[in-house]
């Protein structure tokens, strides 16, 4: 493969150089362009135009035009052998029209020189199926983001993020999950083994908070289905929602509970009457007794539900 | 291989932290790698000072001393006389993580817009703690005894040393064929392995004794999952199956001597219950219409069925209640959501979007009365309508104004019913280029605290007004904005509040609110040289009640995090960069009566310090160093065998105290 992208880079200049001249109204210099010396330093004076041209996309997308352009015939949009790609569509000379518009109309600057509905329908042209289904009308795309807040085509990042890590994209915008993350009970999503993507879709989804299992459980239970059930004994809030007890992203509890076992638990199992080692009480060694090591699941350890016949306080 | 950092802004170590490898949610494509496909490897070592589950528990290193290093890309190449060479053939094989514990090796093959195969081995370890003490010893996988001679006076003396630590181990295979340009089939299949030990517990409070155990864990979950998407111009849809299988890799339960007993020779025996097998089928359906430019609707209808039949597990202690079962529950839950939404565009500065959902969760488990106690399978139906409009305003300025319901009716839960209504409003601003605003204001009212109906509980419930069926008025709002003072750097803040209050809520939990303030810092003077820095102050507060008394309860966190990269030399060989990270947590837990509850707190301070030389075009050294330093005080820790709790045993789990040094090295070669 590396031959291959070396091969279509061998003659990438001379498709730059085309299309560049074309773009900027030049088309007919290149041709003269015959040794790589030469070509090198038209591209150059070449780049020096298309920053004149734009002076916003020099100031705000690319100090360095070069890689920029270079970057993108090491995408997946640049090869030619497959029909659904821009360069497979026009052609390695032309496929820069295909998303800059011909002539060269606009530079993906949102709010600039394009309007995030403009990027949009540019990529959705190809990239409206599969996990963009749903992208229309969903919060991101509601909120006027484009496709290139987070994507940069001449990225060479996985997926042409425009960062290394999904986190720290994410959190560009979600500036809370970059602290959830660092409390000390989280998802290894910092560590590099889970990803946000892994719960969400960003691009949008037909259930509630761009959840990937269409609902909180069901997402949950891609990776922990032990939790699943159905059981003999089932404790309510659990069935409805993990996250009535737990924190996804991040806690300062253990397990990423929303507080203390035994206060998180007292927050509805609160009685005078069933519990005499109630936390609250002031006898030091009841209290104790619950609320050490894992409070009240010392006794209570299967909280998520009991197949056992003996299970209906969750003890065995 | 790109950023070589210990951890980036995490708390522990992952040698690779900056480039994920967890892809579970995220399909595959059959598009050719993005970047240079120069194939490179990277070999090293690293040292670890101390013993510290904490400080590497998802990936490793977590004892003290040497490590490998070890990762490596290799692209596939062809030459120009294979005849492929022509077609966007792709093969890549990439190794992370090969020294630690959280290990990873995927490969991938195929053509661009024709097919693609991937094959990916993945390790996961969590890491707990380190030499826990139990009196229990492993006797096969199902069982834990005690020795013969001891008590609980001496269990000091009798206990063993125990690590709690948990690995996932998932093989996924999966595939997707290009049938057509507007027609792809995918299918991937992946079991996961989970083996090792967790804390659990088993304990009477009315005889005040208990005690804490390593369980163990060996389960496997198979998942299957087969699709058919289409992409056309106005139209898109996708069709699948999906098949997630739990099991145990043995017996569902496990039996354990209990250390309370008087008698060691001849001690009480606890049978405790693991998850049963279960499996879950789901057909689904979506597509996605283009009725005109600006207008577009979508929708998506899932069928499921989740089941469990394992035979109860024969406990001779409870005799008694396996006579009021049959062998085994035989339980069925049938699920079925749809979803339907609409976009619209109805002017230039108007957009329109609705949306319905259905979600049900038919519980279709008989009830029993085991024991003189009703079971009680939980189902329960949501519906309800989301609205929201977007309207553009003069001045760079947008308004979204939405309105959500949404009907839960639940089965044989405390609450019946409840009806949640959702007021929300977003303002963004740009009011010059360099300035952008934004508020976001939100108030959802849920009411509906009809009681259970059942029979065990009612005459206790009816008369207490708990948390769990109060009505609840939740204030949910944020300030944010972002500023570029010039070109290289911007400053951003955000300031957010959460406000939930309990109406007539009288025992446990009767509000929350939870406010935080978070200021980012970006300074990019050049491509050889970024700096970046965020620091959030976080407070919560809530207030729980019962007969007599209230806690109050409040908790406090700030994060302060930042960090460099530059080029040192004017060609850009040398690299040098360092990550900070520091962390605090603070709880309060006051009585209004008596005494108050000791203040938990956790610290965490992290620094980190890389470098790299590229000696040669291909050859570039490696070097990091990170030191962290976590302290905790934590009044429910630190008591071990013998000194726990009057009568409860507990396995010796301290608060955090320490500090790890790492020193890493490496040699990463291109070709």
């Amino acid at each position: 493969m590396l031959k291959t992208r070396v091969r279509q880079r061998g003659g990438w200049w001379r498709a730059l150089v085309l299309a560049l001249l074309a773009g900027a109204g030049l088309a007919g210099t290149g041709a003269a362009l015959a040794d790589d010396a030469a070509l090198a330093e038209e591209v150059d004076r070449l780049v020096e135009e298309v920053r004149g041209l734009s002076p916003i996309m020099a100031r705000k997308r690319a100090s360095d035009l070069r890689a920029h352009i270079g970057l993108m015939f090491d995408s997946p949009h640049a090869v030619e052998s497959d029909p659904r790609t821009p360069a497979g569509r026009l052609g390695a000379a032309t496929f820069c029209f295909a998303c800059h518009g011909q002539g060269f109309e606009h530079y993906f600057n949102v709010g600039e020189d394009v309007s995030a509905d403009k990027v949009n329908d540019t990529c959705l042209q190809c990239h409206s199926g599969g996990d963009r289904m749903h992208f229309r009308g969903s919060p991101h795309e509601f909120q006027d983001m484009a496709c290139v807040d987070c994507h940069a085509m001449h990225s060479d990042n996985e997926r042409l993020l425009k960062s290394e890590s999904q986190l720290a994209l994410c959190s560009t915008c979600h500036q809370e999950r970059r602290v959830d993350f660092n409390r000390p009970h989280h998802h290894p999503v910092g560590e590099g083994q889970v990803d946000c993507t892994d719960c969400h879709n960003p691009h949008g989804t037909a259930g509630p908070r761009l959840l990937r299992g269409n609902d909180i459980n069901q997402t949950c239970f891609s990776c922990h289905a032990e939790h699943r059930g159905p059981f003999l004994w089932e404790h309510q809030p659990v069935r409805e929602a993990c996250t009535n007890c737990h924190d996804p992203h991040g806690s300062v509890h253990p397990r990423m509970l929303h507080a203390r076992p035994a206060q998180l638990c007292q927050s509805c199992h609160m009685t005078s009457t069933f519990h005499p080692g109630d936390l609250m009480e002031h006898d030091e060694p009841q209290r104790r007794f619950m609320a050490a090591g894992r409070g009240c699941l010392n006794c209570h350890s299967q909280v998520h539900g009991s197949n056992h016949p003996g299970g209906s306080h969750f003890r065995q | 291989m790109k950023r070589w950092t210990i951890g980036s802004v995490v708390v522990t170590v992952s040698v690779f932290g900056g480039q994920g490898v967890a892809t579970a949610g995220t399909p595959h494509s059959t598009a050719v790698p993005p970047g240079s496909k120069e194939s490179e490897v990277e070999v090293g070592a690293g040292y670890l000072s101390e013993d510290a589950a904490r400080f590497g528990r998802y990936t490793g290193p977590v004892e003290s001393g040497f490590f490998p290093i070890l990762d490596f890309d290799w692209f596939l190449t062809l030459d120009e006389d294979d005849e492929d060479y022509n077609d966007a053939r792709y093969g890549h094989l990439q190794g992370r993580d090969l020294g630690l514990d959280s290990r990873n090796v995927r490969g991938r093959y195929g053509i661009q817009g024709d097919y693609g195969v991937q094959l990916e081995y993945d390790e996961r370890p969590l890491f707990q703690e380190l030499d826990m003490r139990s009196p229990l010893s492993r006797d096969g996988r199902d069982r834990l005894r005690l020795p013969e001679v001891g008590d609980v006076d001496t269990v000091d003396q009798s206990s063993r040393s125990w690590d709690i630590d948990q690995k996932r181990q998932t093989v996924t295979l999966s595939a997707q064929k290009v049938v057509r340009e507007s027609v792809k089939l995918n299918a991937s299949f992946s079991r996961e392995e989970k083996t090792g030990r967790r804390f659990q517990g088993y304990g009477d409070w009315t005889r005040a004794q208990g005690f804490q155990l390593p369980a163990p864990i060996d389960q496997r979950t198979d998942q299957l999952d087969l699709g058919f998407e289409y992409q056309g111009e106005r139209f898109q849809g996708r069709m699948g199956y999906h098949l997630s299988a739990f099991s145990q890799l043995e017996e569902d339960f496990f039996v354990v001597d209990d250390p309370t007993s008087a008698d060691w020779a001849n001690p009480d025996q606890r049978t405790l219950s693991l998850a049963p097998d279960n499996t879950y089928h789901n057909i689904h359906a979506a597509g996605a219409y283009a009725v005109r430019p600006g207008t577009q609707v979508s929708g998506e209808i899932q069928v499921g069925r989740a089941e469990q039949d394992e035979d109860f597990i024969a406990d001779d202690n409870f005799a008694g209640a396996l006579s009021d079962l049959p062998d085994s529950l035989d339980a069925r839950i049938n699920t079925t959501r749809v979803n339907l939404r609409g976009a619209h565009r109805l002017t230039n500065r108007i957009r329109l979007r609705g949306s319905v959902f259905y979600n049900e969760r038919d519980n279709r488990t008989r009830s029993f009365v085991v024991g003189g106690r009703e079971t009680r399978p939980h189902g329960e139906t949501r519906y309800g309508v989301e609205y929201d409009a977007d309207f553009n305003l003069p001045g760079r300025n947008s308004l979204t104004l939405g309105y959500g319901y949404e009907n839960v009716d639940r089965e044989l839960g405390d609450r019946g019913k409840s009806e949640d209504w959702t007021f929300r409003a977003r303002l963004r601003s740009r009011p010059t280029d360099n300035l952008s605003l934004g508020v976001r204001a939100s108030h959802l009212i849920r009411a509906g605290g009809t009681r259970y109906d059942g029979s065990t509980l009612r005459g206790h419930l009816d008369t207490l007004h708990q948390y769990h069926l109060a009505d609840l008025h939740r204030f949910d709002g944020a300030f944010h904005g972002s500023y570029a003072v010039s070109d290289a750097l911007a400053l951003g803040f955000e300031l957010g509040a959460r406000m939930d209050g309990y109406e007539n809520s009288e025992y446990g939990l009767l509000y929350r609110d939870r406010y935080s303030a978070t200021a980012t810092l970006d300074y990019f003077p050049s491509a050889d040289f970024s700096v970046h820095g965020f620091l959030t102050a976080e407070t919560g507060k809530s207030e729980q009640r019962d007969a007599s008394q209230t806690l109050d309860y409040k908790g406090d966190t700030v994060t302060l995090g930042g960090g460099f990269e530059r080029a040192m030399t004017e060609d850009g060989r040398f690299h040098l960069g360092m990550d900070g990270l520091y962390m605090y947590s603070r709880t309060k837990a006051g009585l209004s009566v008596g005494q108050d509850h000791p203040t938990v707190s956790s610290g965490l301070a992290q620094i980190e310090v890389f470098g790299r030389y590229q000696a040669r075009e291909n050859l570039e050294w490696r070097l990091a160093y990170m030191v962290q330093a976590a302290r905790e005080r934590d009044w429910a820790l630190g008591s071990g065998p013998g000194d726990g709790p009057d009568g409860y045993i507990l396995m010796g789990q301290e608060p955090l105290d320490y500090t790890a040094h790492l020193l890493m090295g490496s040699v990463n070669y291109r070709f």
